[in-house]
């Protein structure tokens, strides 16, 4: 029997719906800025469902444990979705936890890479690491211990991203790990675009229309760092740029800035996706740094503009479930913030200042 | 997984194993009501009779079925609201209690056609 939209919804987006109405409230911001020091805000975090991060803090005085309480709450937050899914709406769910899986390996890469090239010592890092399985079945102890690049290729030989780490020039030795990271996340987006087609309809469209803004946002932050500030060639930035979104590369992006009198290239090409960036003039070169801030600054209000509509909008979609992930992360790294705002003794309206 | 199918399957037997009894009583039931009347009530009467009732058991049939919809779709959103949030459980119970609606109306309707006959 197939399901209807009512029924494969009905309980997880009303679930969902009450955890989003006490998510990132009035009150608990003000409470959480307003908090007289750091002991204070751990204890608004107590009272406010965060009791384990709270907790933790409260043992360790730690506040890098407290994040990553903070953090396995949020990985936690997937296997509640998903343990009360089925059918395509499970699959998608299991693809969008890629997501913190990638997070993971990205910390943990970082440790490795930092260890056994940089001599640098990880035993105090590697405690804030997630060991339990996530999504894949990846030995994070193998991994961080890893004395080869053959040892990493072992860890990942029978997941989804063996087919990265068996390229061995991904792990530039004389660079950095961005390749690797950046293959990461055009795996994790591929991923989902792909899932996307097994979703009805109504499901598939909203879908690509979040993915997409997140594609473009995050192409944009790209552009905008490797571009403009590290000068980085065409070729290089093209291979790099997520594919998707709403039709952002740089062959474009050439054509435009050649024309006369053109604007921010990036912003000519997705002004037809998005009315809201024809008010912003980025032709300013003094002021190009806080003029492409404010640039990003507006695509990431028109995607919470977006979820606010899905919120409002009928409620037996996947918008829901993507507007709970999306609000979600946003709470941790509001909650990340104050509380290292709190820890570097910042008065409440310089916090409230720098979260804006 | 293969448990939810069975499950499923389970639920879809049993709804289709009552639904197949209660034609089999219907039909037995009829008949002998038709045994105790004269012949000629039974020309005119029985088909107002038989007509009548299972307009009765379709009004009431449905009305059980809808309101079953009803109830597993709203009872299961109301349940997934509540043990986020259970100071809301009254008001979603009021939902609840609206969908379980349907039957009454269900029955009053069969109640009303059995008058009739």
């Amino acid at each position: 029997m197939k399901k209807t939209a009512v029924s494969e919804y009905g309980f997880i987006n009303a679930k969902l719906r009450a955890r989003i109405s006490s998510m990132l409230t009035d009150e608990f911001k003000t409470a959480l800025i307003g908090a007289d020091g750091i002991e204070a805000a751990v204890q608004v975090l107590s009272s406010y469902g965060y009791s384990k991060a709270s907790e933790k803090w409260n043992t360790t005085g730690d506040i890098q444990s407290l994040e990553f309480e903070l953090f396995k709450n949020h990985i936690a937050n997937y296997s509640m979705v998903m343990k009360n899914t089925d059918g395509s709406l499970n699959g998608l769910i299991n693809v969008l936890s890629i997501k913190p899986e990638i997070e993971n390996i990205k910390s943990v890469l970082r440790l490795w890479y930092g260890s056994k090239l940089r001599h640098s010592p990880i035993n105090y890092r590697s405690a804030y690491i997630i060991r339990e399985r996530i999504r894949e079945n990846i030995d994070w102890n193998e991994l961080i211990n890893a004395v080869s690049y053959e040892d990493i290729i072992s860890v990942f030989s029978s997941t989804i991203y063996s087919e990265i780490f068996n390229n061995e020039a991904v792990i530039d030795t004389g660079d950095s790990l961005f390749n690797v990271e950046i293959l990461l996340d055009k795996l994790y987006y591929r991923m989902v675009i792909e899932e996307s087609y097994k979703l009805k309809k109504n499901d598939n469209d909203t879908l690509n229309e979040i993915i997409s803004t997140e594609i473009d946002l995050q192409n944009v932050s790209w552009i905008i760092r490797y571009r403009h500030f590290y000068k980085m060639d065409t070729s290089k930035l093209s291979s790099i740029l997520i594919p998707g979104g709403h039709g952002l590369n740089i062959e474009l992006m050439d054509n435009i800035s050649k024309e006369e009198g053109a604007g921010f290239a990036p912003m000519e090409i997705l002004k037809k996706s998005y009315p809201e960036l024809s008010s912003l003039n980025i032709s300013n070169k003094h002021n190009f740094s806080a003029q492409a801030r404010l640039f990003e600054q507006l695509l990431d209000e028109t995607r919470k503009r977006k979820f606010t509509t899905i919120l409002t909008g009928y409620p037996f979609t996947i918008g829901v479930v993507l507007a709970y992930f999306f609000i979600s992360e946003r709470e941790l790294r509001f909650i990340s913030s104050v509380i290292n705002g709190k820890n570097y003794k910042f008065s409440s309206d310089t916090i409230k200042e720098m979260i804006r | 997984m293969k448990a939810k199918k069975e499950f499923k399957r389970k639920v879809v037997l049993s709804i289709v194993f009552l639904v197949a009894l209660m034609g089999i009583f219907s039909f037995i039931g009829t008949d002998n009501l038709y045994a105790d009347e004269t012949q000629e009530v039974v020309e005119t009467g029985s088909a107002n009779l038989k007509w009548g009732l299972i307009a009765a058991s379709i009004a009431f049939g449905f009305g059980a079925l809808g309101a079953g919809i009803a109830i597993a779709n709203v009872g299961s959103a109301a349940m997934g609201a509540i043990g986020e949030k259970p100071e809301i459980a009254s008001q979603a119970l009021i939902f609840v209690a609206l969908a379980e609606g349907v039957v009454v109306f269900g029955f009053i309707t069969a109640l009303m056609i059995l008058g009739k006959v």
